[in-house]
């Protein structure tokens, strides 16, 4: 069972708003940090400033379009949910971690070339996803901001291991 | 925290990482557990490289690397990974540029190789706080 996420206390009601409230929310996060002892190049996060807004803001929609994507495949091959849905499952969490909470647009059947290829295209896209969280923790002006962004680069790559390929630990 | 201390914090999760994978993969049949064997010898490989680099990039600083220990507790569930992912999430928030993209991929390569262990995956390896386990 995948581990589930503490949403931040938000009561935002813009996308912009609720990046702004979670860069906030990271930033009390790195001041509970006691032992940062000097700030980083990385460190601070100012909400007023919000230097990070934007590239929060774009990756919550690219969040969201992959989100689409999943909930497309599953509407128009109901029996690749088992497949799909952890994925969604991982951006509903990743947005939470955001700030994110809007609801999601109802997901409508979608043409695909067929239920391989379906999965095909979401594989690939959330590749190219991962790439760019990467990308993006490496450009985030915030540290905490950047830990986060690399920890959900992580989840995705993790995602993209085909599952059951653990090996029985048996030490001594 | 400062850079060089999340350098140091990484590395000392490093060494752990190096002598666990290690006792493990000497207690490890290679004709028995083949899958096994092959997935210890790579996680040890891959954290002594990174072992090395950090040692190195720390001296460059102008510090001293931290030591490893003489020995340290194989633990009964394998979560060397599970630190070696903190550390190297902490370092990620502590750095800038090539090395913060140096400490991701060191998490990225964490968070997949624990899976070769464990096979669950979460939905924020490295960043505790967020998750319940």
């Amino acid at each position: 069972m995948p581990a589930r996420p503490h949403p931040l206390s938000l009561a935002a009601t813009t996308r912009r708003t609720a990046v702004g409230v979670a860069l906030a929310g990271l930033a009390a996060l790195s001041a509970c940090d006691a032992s940062r002892d000097e700030p980083s190049a990385a460190s601070g996060v100012s909400a007023s400033a919000d230097p990070d807004a934007d590239l929060v803001s774009g990756l919550s929609d690219e969040m969201t379009t992959l989100l689409g994507l999943a909930a497309s495949i599953e509407a128009t091959y109901p029996r690749l949910g088992p497949s799909v849905r952890p994925w969604r499952e991982l951006h509903e969490a990743h947005l939470k971690v955001l700030g994110d909470d809007s609801t999601p647009a109802p997901a409508h059947r979608r043409r695909f070339a067929g239920p391989d290829a379906a999965l095909r295209e979401l594989r690939q896209r959330e590749q190219r996803f991962q790439a760019r969280l990467v990308d993006a923790s490496v450009s985030a002006q915030s540290g905490p901001l950047a830990r986060v962004l690399a920890c959900m680069s992580a989840g995705v790559a993790q995602r993209l291991v085909p599952q059951g390929n653990a090996t029985q630990l048996a030490a001594g | 925290m400062t850079t060089i201390r999340a350098l140091q914090t990484t590395l000392a999760a490093e060494h752990a990482a190096v002598y666990v994978y290690g006792v493990l993969g000497a207690q490890t049949s290679r004709s028995a557990a083949p899958d096994l064997y092959a997935a210890l010898t790579a996680a040890y490989t891959a954290h002594r490289g990174r072992r090395d680099l950090l040692t190195r990039t720390i001296a460059d600083l102008g510090a001293d690397p931290v030591a490893a220990e003489p020995a340290y507790t194989v633990p009964a569930h394998l979560d060397t990974g599970d630190r070696v992912m903190r550390e190297a999430a902490t370092l990620v928030a502590n750095t800038s540029g090539v090395r913060r993209r140096w400490a991701i991929m060191a998490l990225n390569d964490a968070a997949v190789r624990v899976l070769a262990f464990r096979g669950a995956p979460e939905m924020l390896p490295g960043a505790d706080e967020y998750t319940d386990r």
